[in-house]
């Protein structure tokens, strides 16, 4: 080091106030212990919102078996008469070569429509 | 023997206070004073030095990973510096006047190493006054020893010939 940097070395330079230490330690503390129940709150909010949505998926599932108890389960649940159906596409069937070929009944047409 | 940052720093992310004061009683000199050559006001940088290790306690658990307190410090600190200067009022001086001459007729030194940019005068600082290397400088600062030296260099030269005409 020259003189130069010798002298300025020895040149006091300002300090941090004393106060400022146990000001910023006691405010820390208090930031922390605000962060915890910032945290706690947070945690609680996230857990509440998980269960609301657990709770609605088990009681939607509970309010769809109450709605098919009442009315029956959905057609693609429902067996398949095959008799029935085999009937009804025959009938279908005779009704709509009637009406093609032009011999067409009114009883069927009414049928139809 | 003192407990090295690295501890003080994986108490301080169990939010232990006392290793917070640790560290400040260790690196608040450092911190304060780079703060200063950064060209903040004396009763701006007694605002911002508190902010400056508030904002580490509040890093919580990624101080796990921090090497280097100090380093980390310095970059919190050259931030909120950066802030504060921004949101200065137009035409307000960057650095007062000087404030005292001392008995043997020196300029406070603080004065005039505002007077540099503020590259050089954290350099100049950490070097006259707080006796680092350029290896740390350069480790603190987050820049080569190099670029160190040559800062420092050029400040140097710069506070010479200032002092000279004061």
């Amino acid at each position: 080091m020259s003189d130069f940097e010798l002298r300025m070395a020895t040149t006091p330079l300002p300090e941090p106030p004393p106060g400022l230490r146990p000001a910023m330690l006691a405010r820390a503390g208090r930031e922390r212990r605000w962060r915890t129940v910032e945290r706690a709150w947070r945690w609680t909010l996230v857990v509440a919102a998980g269960l609301l949505l657990v709770l609605n998926l088990h009681f939607s599932r509970v309010h769809e078996h109450e709605m098919i108890a009442l009315i029956g389960p959905p057609g693609i649940e429902r067996p398949l008469e095959a008799k029935v159906f085999v009937q009804s596409l025959e009938h279908r069937r005779h009704v709509l070569t009637a009406a093609c070929s032009g011999d067409f009944p009114s009883a069927l047409k009414e049928d139809l429509l | 023997m003192s407990e090295p940052d690295r501890e003080l720093l994986g108490r301080l992310a169990h939010g232990d206070m006392e290793a917070l004061g640790a560290l400040y009683d260790r690196h608040a000199r450092r911190v304060y004073h780079v703060l200063l050559a950064r060209g903040l006001r004396d009763e701006e940088a007694d605002e911002v030095l508190p902010e400056v290790f508030l904002a580490l306690a509040e890093c919580g658990r990624k101080l796990r990973g921090v090497e280097d307190a100090l380093a980390y410090l310095l970059g919190i600190a050259r931030h909120l510096a950066h802030r504060v200067r921004k949101q200065r009022p137009e035409g307000t001086p960057a650095a007062p006047e000087p404030e005292s001459r001392d008995d043997d007729g020196t300029v406070a030194a603080m004065h005039l190493v505002r007077q540099l940019p503020v590259e050089q005068a954290e350099v100049v600082v950490l070097k006259v006054w707080h006796g680092f290397t350029f290896d740390e400088i350069g480790q603190v600062l987050a820049v080569s020893p190099n670029t160190a030296a040559s800062r420092y260099r050029y400040g140097i030269e710069k506070l010479r010939a200032m002092w000279d005409e004061g």
